[in-house]
């Protein structure tokens, strides 16, 4: 801690400060203002110019930021049903079935992901998110199905080759790759390198200057994350935020069209979220497609244009992420076997 | 006791001809296991392939010595690509399994009656180094060296296979630092990982095995070259293990890990060896007669070099060269 005098602003150049922070802003509760978090509004009370932990923007930029939620208005038409037809679907996903023995684990019939949105895949525990992601990038196989990625049929395609396409996951138990540095991880997801290949490899000429613009890219990157000053460290070394982070930044290297995000948020404390939100908020802007699990559902409001609700593998309701919460199949859903969860649909 | 000629044992067995056959055996497993964390329990079935594929085409069938070393090349590449072929799809224990059996199965041919036409059985076959004599520069009564009798033969293997170590080294050091080698690390550290990230795993793990086995194929044959006979016995289960610890003690994908990691391993074997035969020599052993005679020192060799080198991984973990940090994380 420096000498300003505020107790719940991190500093980033501390990188295993996750738990302490976490506690110290859950004591600094607020009334909460329209639909803005507490810990966010009492950050940008305090010094709206100060950044935030791993933002490269000042606390008030992304408290208005959030603020304005600009609705994004290519979903105005679309009904909120399971399966409804979006005007520019990047990802068409037709009777995706995968059973584990009896248990049916996903049981897809048809659902589209709008180009250039954030979509929100939501569902209680064993709704079959990540076994969906699963199949979708190629991890498992499903027992039956078609889907399209941007035009292109992915079913039975390998992992890598779903990755090289443009669609790029990262996962729910974070693969930091432990005993390189956080700038190999980096310079690993750039795609197309010119050293991977053996002899290329062995003399240098080949990939050097490829090499250098895939160092300025992953530094830049590392910058945006503000893990720049952990560049030299293994990635082993780093809290179970910061992986979060850097497995983000490295999913950005390989600059996928679309980015699939497993919990992104699991774990990671308050203020490390909303720069995370923050970044996700600008894949967007850059012209990129997000389709990310989770569980928190003030996040999912924030930050989401369309919501898809699964459980038991099934696609149960769509919506937009104002209304979900009030979608009776989907309380059914959460309520039937966890009727003490909080939820946060409720709104005082 | 005569301990210069103790010292000078040892320290002869650190860089013989022999030794650099284990280096290089113990290079083409760091690069399978150290770098791509491919578990082979088989490295001993490459150094065999690799010293039979020229025993074979010269002892027995004349050929050109490059066609033959070629083969031993062919021959690490053929074998490494066929067990890939059967094991790469499946977990890294499968690989440890198949590698292990396959491994036994080449020795246990080469070393059966059925097979003696080509292979000699038990008794192996000998005079396919000539072409290596022939070659030699060196007078045939050699050098001496501090009590060391160098024949030419042997001095000309030591030249050219610090040569051949010098560049093997150079090679796996300048892939390892590319962007190639940086794609093998990532598969050891997380598999789905590099996936993700559009590597095709399958493709690199067949790469680093198929490099690895052309390495271990040349180990193979300069553990042959040197004792000039080529015999199943050399290539059991034991090899592997050598060459494992070797590989710890040297540091896990550390380029200089193998070749200092066979120093410390044959200068530690030979020493306690070369001590034991001095110590327990008649009339008058230095060492207790419970503890080892001349005719058995031979079982307590293996527990006090076993000893010293389970000390030394005990206190150094991360191995010579290796990176202590590297010992914090738990990598699976």
């Amino acid at each position: 801690m420096s000498d300003e005098p505020m107790s719940d602003e991190p500093m980033s150049d501390e990188p295993m400060s996750d738990e302490r922070m976490s506690d110290d802003q859950g004591s600094e509760q607020q009334a909460p203002e329209a639909q803005i978090p507490a810990e966010l509004m009492s950050a940008a009370a305090l010094d709206p110019d100060q950044p935030l932990p791993g933002a490269a923007v000042s606390a008030g930029e992304v408290a208005a930021e959030l603020a304005e939620r600009p609705r994004d208005e290519r979903f105005d038409a679309v009904e909120p049903v399971p399966g409804v037809p979006k005007p520019d679907p990047i990802l068409v996903v037709d009777g995706v079935w995968r059973h584990f023995g009896g248990v049916v684990a996903v049981e897809v019939d048809h659902l589209e992901v709008q180009r250039n949105s954030i979509t929100a895949l939501i569902g209680p525990n064993g709704a079959g998110k990540t076994t969906f992601f699963n199949l979708v990038t190629g991890f498992d196989q499903p027992d039956a199905g078609e889907w399209k990625f941007d035009g292109t049929r992915l079913a039975g395609m390998k992992p890598h080759k779903v990755a090289k396409g443009g669609m790029v996951r990262t996962f729910q138990l974070t693969k930091a790759l432990s005993r390189m540095s956080l700038i190999e991880n980096m310079r690993l997801g750039a795609t197309g390198q010119r050293g991977e290949r053996v002899l290329s490899g062995i003399l240098q000429f080949p990939w050097q200057t490829q090499e250098k613009e895939i160092t300025e890219r992953a530094d830049s990157l590392l910058a945006r994350f503000k893990l720049d000053h952990l560049r030299e460290e293994f990635a082993g070394a780093l809290s179970g935020g910061q992986r979060k982070l850097l497995e983000m930044a490295r999913a950005l290297m390989a600059e996928p069209t679309m980015v699939m995000l497993d919990e992104p948020m699991a774990g990671v404390n308050p203020a490390l979220k909303q720069s995370l939100l923050h970044h996700i908020k600008l894949l967007k802007d850059e012209g990129r497609t997000v389709l990310f699990v989770e569980h928190d559902m003030d996040m999912v409001r924030e930050i989401s244009d369309w919501v898809i609700v699964m459980a038991q593998g099934r696609v149960i309701a769509e919506g937009p992420p104002d209304l979900i919460g009030q979608n009776q199949e989907v309380i059914d859903a959460y309520l039937g076997g966890h009727h003490d969860n909080d939820l946060g649909f409720d709104d005082e | 006791m005569n301990w210069g000629l103790i010292f000078s044992n040892g320290l002869y067995a650190a860089v013989s001809a022999n030794a650099i056959g284990y280096m290089l055996v113990a290079c083409g497993l760091n690069v399978h296991f150290g770098y791509t964390g491919l578990i082979n329990f088989g490295q001993a079935g490459f150094a065999a392939v690799g010293a039979y594929a020229m025993a074979i085409t010269i002892g027995r069938y004349d050929w050109n010595p490059v066609f033959s070393l070629a083969l031993v090349l062919i021959a690490g590449a053929v074998l490494a690509a066929w067990v890939g072929a059967i094991t790469l799809r499946l977990r890294a224990d499968y690989l440890a399994i198949v590698t292990i059996a396959v491994a036994e199965i080449i020795r246990l041919s080469a070393n059966s009656v059925r097979l003696t036409w080509l292979t000699g059985g038990n008794d192996g076959l000998q005079k396919f180094s000539g072409w290596m004599e022939r070659l030699s520069p060196f007078d045939n009564n050699g050098i001496t060296v501090w009590k060391q009798k160098i024949d030419g033969y042997r001095l000309w293997l030591l030249v050219v296979g610090w040569i051949l170590v010098a560049i093997v080294s150079t090679i796996v050091y300048l892939l390892m630092r590319s962007p190639w080698g940086r794609v093998l690390r990532s598969i050891r550290e997380d598999e789905d990982a590099a996936s993700s990230l559009g590597k095709n795993v399958v493709a690199f793990k067949m790469q680093s095995l198929i490099i690895g086995g052309m390495i271990g194929a040349m180990g193979g044959l300069w553990i042959v070259l040197d004792k000039q006979s080529a015999q199943p016995g050399d290539f059991a289960t034991t090899l592997t293990f050598f060459v494992f610890t070797i590989v710890i003690i040297g540091g896990i994908a550390r380029v200089k890990g193998p070749i200092v990691g066979t120093m410390i391993f044959l200068f530690v074997f030979t020493f306690v060896d070369s001590f034991l035969r001095e110590a327990t020599k008649r009339p008058d052993p230095v060492l207790p007669r419970w503890l080892a005679t001349d005719n058995n020192y031979g079982q307590v060799k293996y527990l006090l070099a076993g000893l010293a080198l389970t000390l030394l991984v005990a206190f150094r973990p991360q191995g010579i060269f290796g990176d202590k940090r590297e010992q914090a994380f738990d990598v699976r």
